[in-house]
């Protein structure tokens, strides 16, 4: 009675509690940065208060030129990873390859390692004094290939892996093999097999497409790290530049943030035209899960080869370099007696780092909460078909938040609710912990929302009417039968979620209110002293207890969560 | 202003809104209890401290302990705490500011951002601190860096370059590094100080545009660059002297040489002109403990391998002893109202010309 009551209530509040949430949080913040282009007397930011001079200096030269190598570059980046990605998900979803469970967690620790410890990495491995130089292998023809366009492309595909895996392995899961069986039994061989199958999970291999896409031109931990010395214009380190130069030109960087927003809504009009032809709609709770293809011995060995292969240039590679500037002395040669792990003895001596893991853990155990439930009602409206204008500006909206580079998106916060007029009216939360909470989750909405998009898509409505014609209200029928469908979903999305806030850097650095440390400033602080291994080890430490939150949180969805869900995870972590 | 109840209303609201009781325990610390409460009758509001130095949140504990006033640090590198600022314009949200660097502080002033007519009068500055100080006492000096001496290892590097002319010779060809202007601070007041000493913005950009010909590395930041050095990427940093300092404690082979003549970088003090009284008088009692002896010690010990490696301004204060006498080494200082205003044009050319 009660629960079917508190149903009622959410349903009769929920949409306008909804949108106040998805505008105070998303809308406004983005809309003030965006609008400063044009006027930036409205937020204090000069004279004028209508111009086109931010445009006149961004669409020139450098700038213009950054714009062009990112668009170039994500498009490689999401195509290159979708493949990996697909390859990945078969491979693990389908075949009775061994050690499926160390390769999921793989797949994670991609997510987790952030693009610049990436970068450093793959310098440490091929710079001059590096690891292969050290062995006598050093090139400088290769290494200043790798540090341009073709490494910064590789970085950002590897990076983009999860997000493409999460994207299409859920449904590739989901589909079962009765698809599949009846191309078989028809007389389709393989490739007319895959002609069946593939089209199925188009909305997902989109949805990977562009969330790759948008995560790849937004990227500037990478951009950081290579773009500087590749003399290789990159629009997130143009936009860095201009916010940190002194006086910050915030015209210029909310032009380029504009361009980046653009060229998603570009890539999102292309998808809509391209899906919203037909249904996708296969999801539903007659599936059986299906059998996983036994592999030779041969054929065994070449598909562990192969993953070996994938990460160990996604992770092996950085994370050895990671090890080794961490704990070589400096100018040493590479030998046994030359390591050390005075770095990682060292953090205990630095002051307040428990504090800040603390305060960062329970943010993002709180935004992983707010952003998967958000998420998921935003991906369900937006996968229903004969969407309004409404349903249009709100998928825009979201995507800004994504193609929108964190630092864009924490100096709209500022702009938004650091005005005057705000403090008029009484209403102070500029420098507090719900402005930062509230930055966290515009910056993690847009993925979140992406990655159970497919998954939400799938969902079949009759799956619902069915819980509502045996009485169920519309929350309790979701609960009962669509949620257990989705489980290993929107556990990925809770995690990806928690592990993204918790080392997030831009958000953390302008909003963290006063006296307050999130890890990722740490991180940075830590770094910036001359101990330079103390901040790699403090980075590694950070991710061992991403890892580790991980771990438990499978291993408590295995043995906790409800049967159905876990039958229908149980093939997932 | 009474931004501590606010920020525990607005938690409040956060809490109710989220249900998140972990969020309370988490903000504890940012709502500094004081260790000692004031003896006066003196309203007390959080002072809220902007600083990139490495020790200042040392300096800013021992404030708080001393005089009872909740001092709440915001710990960032010069370029973010900058970008800040000019975000928060409208509704100033800091007290007091403290970074390197008098060119930002002297553009800052030409805004009215900044308090003028308040130096502190609780140490004596020796002559050359004297120098620093702005004609309208805008901001305060409250010691010395220069920038940029060149970093070097010396199992490599047997003779170090020892002019700007010298490094654009066929032996440095690819191996010098410095950091970016636009986001590295001290850099930027390296970079108007060559160009002074070329004879102008015009020469200044034909030399560096022969240095970057000649394979400049461009990095963002001392760490980059000196990361850069010390993996081999580059013979040779140009960064801030007690940066390059620093790391040479942690790598005995890094040695430091001075060019012909590098620019003295202070380290400022500035205060919120637009804050409100009660804050305005905090920070000025902030600037005054920072002149005081217990302040001298704690700017001395707060940051030892970096920012501590300081030369004092304020008479009795000696340095350590791995700061070298800064009679020993030949300086120039630009002038900072001159410079501070071509800060953004000259930093949009080498972002453009030099850096891609």
């Amino acid at each position: 009675m009660l629960t079917r009551w508190l149903g009622r209530l959410a349903e009769f509040l929920g949409w306008p509690i909804f949108w106040v949430v998805l505008v105070v949080v998303l809308l406004v913040p983005t809309a003030c940065f965006l609008i400063l282009a044009i006027s930036p007397r409205l937020f204090g930011q000069g004279s004028s208060w209508f111009t086109i001079s931010a445009f006149q200096q961004a669409l020139t030269g450098v700038t213009l030129q950054g714009m062009a190598d990112s668009l170039v570059v994500g498009v490689l980046a999401a195509l290159l990873a979708v493949t990996f990605a697909i390859v990945l998900a078969w491979l693990l979803q389908r075949t009775n390859v061994s050690g499926r469970r160390v390769w999921s967690i793989s797949i994670w620790t991609i997510l987790l390692v952030p693009s610049y410890i990436i970068a450093v990495g793959w310098q440490v491995m091929l710079g001059q004094g590096g690891l292969l130089a050290s062995l006598g292998l050093y090139s400088a023809s290769y290494t200043k290939i790798f540090f341009g366009p073709a490494g910064y492309t590789l970085i950002l595909a590897i990076k983009g892996i999860p997000f493409a895996y999460f994207a299409v392995a859920g449904s590739i899961s989901a589909l079962g093999s009765s698809f599949e069986d009846a191309a078989r039994v028809h007389g389709g061989g393989r490739l007319s097999t895959l002609r069946v199958v593939i089209p199925m999970v188009l909305p997902s291999i989109f949805a990977g497409l562009i969330v790759v896409f948008a995560e790849s031109i937004a990227d500037f931990g990478t951009a950081a790290v290579i773009a500087p010395n590749a003399h290789f214009p990159i629009a997130t380190y143009n936009l860095y530049v201009a916010l940190s130069s002194y006086p910050a030109n915030f015209g210029v960087a909310a032009v380029i943030g504009c361009m980046l927003v653009a060229a998603v809504a570009v890539a999102l009009m292309l998808q809509k035209r391209f899906l919203k032809s037909r249904s996708y709609a296969v999801l539903g709770g007659r599936m059986r899960i299906a059998g996983r293809s036994r592999l030779t011995r041969r054929g065994h060995v070449m598909v562990l080869g192969v993953l070996v292969v994938i990460f160990f240039v996604a992770l092996g590679v950085p994370i050895i370099g990671a090890l080794v500037s961490s704990m070589l002395k400096p100018f040493a040669t590479l030998s046994l007696h030359n390591f050390t792990l005075s770095a990682y003895r060292g953090l205990f001596s630095v002051s307040g780092l428990g504090g800040s893991i603390g305060f960062s853990f329970k943010l993002a155990v709180l935004n992983g909460f707010l952003a998967l439930f958000l998420g998921a009602v935003i991906a369900r409206r937006l996968s229903k078909r004969g969407t309004t204008f409404i349903d249009r500006l709100l998928d825009v909206t979201v995507l800004a938040a994504i193609a929108l580079p964190g630092l864009v998106l924490a100096a709209g916060y500022i702009f938004a609710y650091n005005l005057p007029i705000l403090s008029g009216l009484g209403i102070d939360i500029y420098g507090t912990v719900l402005v930062l909470i509230m930055a966290y989750l515009a910056g993690a909405l847009p993925s979140t929302t992406r990655v159970l998009a497919g998954p939400m898509s799938q969902v079949r409505g009759s799956l619902l009417d069915a819980g509502r014609v045996h009485g169920s209200g519309l929350a309790q029928s979701w609960w009962r039968c669509a949620v257990p469908l989705l489980g290993p979903s929107l556990l990925w999305a809770w995690l990806l979620t928690f592990a993204a806030t918790f080392l997030e850097l831009p958000a953390s650095e302008l909003l963290a209110p006063p006296g307050t440390q999130p890890v990722a400033v740490a991180i940075l602080q830590v770094l910036g002293k001359s101990n330079i291994s103390q901040g790699t080890a403090l980075s590694i430490v950070a991710l061992l207890i991403d890892l580790g939150m991980i771990i438990v949180i499978s291993i408590l969805f295995r043995f906790l969560a409800p049967k159905g869900w876990r039958r229908l995870g149980a093939n997932v972590l | 202003m009474m931004k501590r109840s606010r920020l525990h209303r607005s938690l409040q609201i956060a809490l109710a809104l989220t249900g998140a009781a972990g969020v309370l325990a988490a903000c504890g610390s940012s709502s500094a209890s004081p260790s000692k409460t004031s003896a006066s009758k003196t309203p007390v509001v959080p002072l809220v401290v902007y600083g990139a130095e490495g020790y200042a949140p040392v300096v800013a504990k021992g404030f708080q302990q001393a005089t009872g006033i909740p001092t709440e640090m915001v710990n960032h590198s010069t370029g973010t705490l900058l970008a800040k600022i000019s975000a928060e314009a409208q509704n100033p949200q800091w007290g007091v500011l403290w970074t390197d660097g008098s060119d930002a502080y002297a553009a800052l002033d030409q805004q009215h951002y900044l308090l003028r007519g308040f130096e502190p009068n609780t140490g004596s500055l020796t002559s050359l601190g004297k120098s620093l100080v702005p004609a309208d006492q805008s901001y305060i000096p409250t010691g010395l860096t220069t920038a940029a001496a060149f970093v070097y290892n010396s199992k490599v590097v047997k003779s170090p370059p020892t002019s700007w002319s010298s490094l654009l010779t066929s032996q440095w060809k690819g191996a010098i590094g410095m950091n970016n202007p636009a986001i590295s601070g001290p850099t930027y007041t390296a970079v108007a100080s060559v160009m002074s000493q070329q004879g102008g913005v015009a020469k200044g950009e034909a030399y560096f545009k022969k240095l970057a010909a000649n394979g400049l590395h461009v990095y963002p930041t001392n760490k980059v660059t000196l990361n850069a050095l010390l993996t081999g990427a580059i013979k040779v940093a140009l960064v801030q002297n007690s940066a390059g300092i620093g790391f040479a404690m942690s790598s005995p082979s890094l040695k430091l040489a001075y060019p012909d003549k590098s620019a003295l970088l202070p380290g400022v003090i500035g205060i919120d002109g637009k804050a409100s009284k009660t804050e305005i008088a905090e920070a000025k009692r902030f600037a005054d403990f920072v002149y005081s002896p217990k302040g001298q010690a704690l700017m001395l010990s707060g940051d030892p391998q970096g920012d501590s490696l300081f030369y004092p301004i304020v008479k009795g204060t000696k340095p350590h002893s791995q700061v070298p006498n800064l009679k020993a080494i030949p300086t120039d200082y630009p002038n900072p109202i001159v410079w501070g205003s071509r800060e953004a044009s000259i930093n949009a050319w080498f972002t453009s010309n030099i850096v891609q």
